[in-house]
């Protein structure tokens, strides 16, 4: 759970939505509220991508599939590149991260690390 | 007290203490095995789980089990003995005393009493129509009836004309009945009562199987039958919920155990007593509700019992956050009110009202209850201390051309008397409340607003795909107009709904049922006319609510979406934005939402 501070919240979210745009993506809708903003995106195949800014600057980012018949799902078989919460209560963000937690504005440029999205939700 | 005949000596000579003192011993018997029990789960059991893996201890680890299931099986028991002891001892108490006053009438007037309960009475002078002259005494037998029960064939007690003119008579007459009358009715109890205990036998041997176990609920509930009386006597149902939460704390843990474990239907949805004991009364009462209604044969009961399976199994499944059942019935179309969260420690809580179509159903379990739970969710995303509870404590209309202000205006009390219930129960200092109605449900909430004192507690009122909620006004719901909150999704049909002078229940009706390409789109937005089915649209300017962005959901013909767009403003899965809208308001941060125009 990496800390992203509130100074960098504006950049992160810009830059998934400049990312999910360029997915092609359409951003259906967003939240500007400076302490827990949200973009609500839909993909063309009828996909739905969330991302939530809550207490404490958690971040949720949720996908919800077109509907499909209800059937058993299988546990993933990837291990995540962090502490898995499985099953217990997922703790505020606690990991710093020199970009991320800065307390600082991003600088105008060169910009924003490529692949950080990877490590935050 | 079984074996020889009851007499009014035994009767006034009865120690009630006694019974009560063997109730304590039961009690206390109770209350080991329930230590016992834990002791063996948590020192003998867990020790041996955690440090050792043999095949031995696996056995060893089953027996320990068998002996944890006999404890509490032991403790339930003997806690059912106790509570049939002290219920005789309090039945009793009554014609005791009933006997106690009339001996002591018939003392004070020298009387006599026989073994037999009759009474005798001495000479006195009486005037007759002869003048007054001296009559003999005599001896009155009482008769356990009471004076509207059928007389006995070939009784002596006949007209007026044929009593004795001695004014003795008359008393003694009536101290007889009332002796024979108590005696009648201590041993109506105690043939109750003896009954009821001799039920209470455990099987051979020491395998506490699920047939054991239903029969532990059969006996509460037969134990419940009988000792019902005592163990209601006290309950303050005619007082508020904060002065029921008082009586509730005042309570000895031995009290508390009783009503729970006894008379959980009393407790499980008594508002003002605390969320944990409710939802503990209600998983006790869960199963004998089942029992009763796998009993009748009616669709009505099938449907009942099969949503309250799946409540049951969505019980025993660990949650996060966790589920509290605080109120369950077979009442009218099912009555069911699911907290998921606890709302007593929550800082914001939220209750909604279900709507039209709503019953106990399968559906009511698998898409209304999960509604609460995703707001639940959502709102802890913002604030973690936070509780959403779904409350159907009221008959929805089922059909839209059924539906009157009737059902809102009976729900809207039952509405407020659990939000001043969980109002006394919440531990914070300064709780957040929020009341939503959705469809006819915010009709309920609006009706419940409008009551005198509002809705307790209540800081916010959130309005979902709403035909009116008979306020023309949002400030009319006593929350301030900024503190009420409206989603309408364009396609919905139900928020569209055109008031009755334009037909609406033509109109949903041909929705519904009828071909859909017979509707004419026309009547579906009556351009500029802002009155619903039951008021003013709570989307329009004129209501001056705030109205919060919601997706337009697919259009009831041209995406054949029929009714889809009313049914997924709580749902992240279809409306994400509406789902987040309705969970920061929720968490107490209705300044963050996104909003849209006025219709």
């Amino acid at each position: 759970m990496t800390v992203i501070s509130e100074e960098r919240r504006g950049s992160f979210l810009g830059l998934i939505e400049r990312f999910w745009s360029k997915s092609g993506y359409e951003i259906s809708s967003v939240n500007q509220d400076r302490e827990h903003p949200a973009i609500f995106a839909k993909s063309r195949d009828g996909f739905q991508l969330t991302l939530t800014v809550g207490d404490k600057g958690q971040v949720f980012l949720k996908v919800t599939t077109p509907c499909v018949q209800r059937s058993g799902v299988a546990e993933p078989s990837a291990t995540p590149n962090g502490p898995a919460y499985s099953g217990v209560e997922i703790p505020y963000p606690n990991v710093h991260s020199d970009f991320w937690s800065a307390k600082t504005p991003v600088p105008a440029s060169p910009g924003v690390p490529q692949g950080s999205t990877t490590s935050t939700s | 007290m079984t074996g020889t005949a009851l007499t009014w000596r035994r009767l006034r000579d009865l120690k009630r203490t006694e019974f009560e003192g063997a109730a304590d011993k039961w009690n206390e018997v109770s209350g080991r095995s329930d230590a016992d029990r834990m002791r063996v789960d948590r020192a003998m059991s867990a020790k041996l789980r955690d440090t050792q893996g043999s095949e031995s201890a696996e056995a060893a680890l089953g027996r320990l089990k068998r002996l944890s299931r006999n404890f509490q099986y032991l403790h339930t028991e003997c806690g059912l003995v106790r509570t049939v002891l002290n219920g005789l001892a309090a039945d009793l108490a009554e014609p005791q005393r009933q006997l106690k006053q009339a001996l002591d009438e018939a003392a004070g007037l020298k009387f006599t009493v026989h073994e037999d309960g009759s009474v005798s009475y001495p000479a006195a002078t009486a005037d007759t129509l002869t003048g007054e002259k001296e009559v003999p005494g005599g001896q009155a037998r009482g008769s356990g009836r009471y004076l509207l029960d059928p007389p006995a064939l070939g009784s002596d007690v006949g007209s007026p004309f044929l009593r004795s003119p001695n004014p003795n008579a008359a008393k003694a007459q009536d101290i007889a009945d009332r002796i024979a009358r108590a005696v009648a009715s201590a041993a109506e109890i105690d043939r109750r009562y003896t009954a009821t205990l001799s039920e209470l036998r455990a099987a051979k041997g020491l395998a506490v199987t699920d047939a054991t176990l239903k029969d532990v609920s059969r006996d509460a509930a037969e134990v419940r039958t009988t000792a019902g009386k005592y163990l209601e006597h006290g309950v303050p149902f005619d007082k508020s919920p904060a002065v029921r939460k008082e009586w509730w704390d005042a309570l000895t843990d031995e009290q508390r155990q009783e009503y729970l474990n006894v008379a959980p239907d009393v407790i499980g949805n008594l508002d003002g007593v605390p969320a944990v004991a409710r939802d503990e009364a209600n998983r006790h009462y869960l199963p004998v509700l089942m029992d009763k209604l796998s009993g009748q044969d009616s669709e009505d009961a099938r449907t009942k019992l099969d949503a309250l399976r799946r409540i049951e199994e969505q019980l025993n499944t660990p949650s996060r956050p966790p589920v509290f059942l605080l109120g369950i019935g077979d009442e009218g179309n099912g009555r069911a009110i699911v907290a998921y969260g606890n709302p007593d420690t929550a800082r914001n809580v939220s209750a909604y009202v279900p709507g039209l179509g709503t019953k106990l159903d399968k559906e009511f379990v698998e898409d209304t209850m999960v509604r609460a739970q995703d707001t639940a969710k959502g709102a802890r995303e913002y604030d973690k201390s936070s509780a959403a509870i779904i409350w159907l404590g009221y008959d929805a209309p089922q059909h839209v051309d059924v539906a009157s202000t009737g059902d809102a205006e009976r729900g809207a009390p039952a509405y407020n008397a659990f939000m001043s219930g969980i109002s006394a129960t919440n531990g914070n200092e300064d709780p957040h409340f929020t009341a939503i109605g959705h469809s006819y449900g915010s009709l309920t909430v609006g009706t419940a607003a409008r009551q005198s004192g509002g809705i307790p507690g209540v800081d916010d009122v959130v309005l979902v795909g709403s035909p009116g909620v008979g306020v023309d006004k949002a400030q009319d719901l006593g929350v301030g107009r900024d503190h009420v909150f409206v989603g309408a999704a364009d396609n919905d049909p139900v928020s569209q709904l055109p008031s009755k002078q334009q037909g609406a229940a033509g109109f949903l009706g041909l929705l519904a049922g009828g071909p859909l390409g017979a509707y004419v789109a026309g009547d579906l937005a009556d351009q500029g006319d802002d009155d619903l089915y039951f008021g003013k649209d709570p989307a329009s300017e004129s209501f001056g609510a705030r109205r919060f962005r919601v997706d337009d959901g697919p259009r009831p013909l041209g995406d054949l979406g029929g009714f889809d767009a009313h049914s997924q403003y709580f749902t992240p899965e279809t409306d994400e934005e509406s789902a987040d809208n309705i969970a920061r308001i929720v968490a107490g941060q209705s300044n963050r939402i996104t909003t849209e125009e006025w219709r």
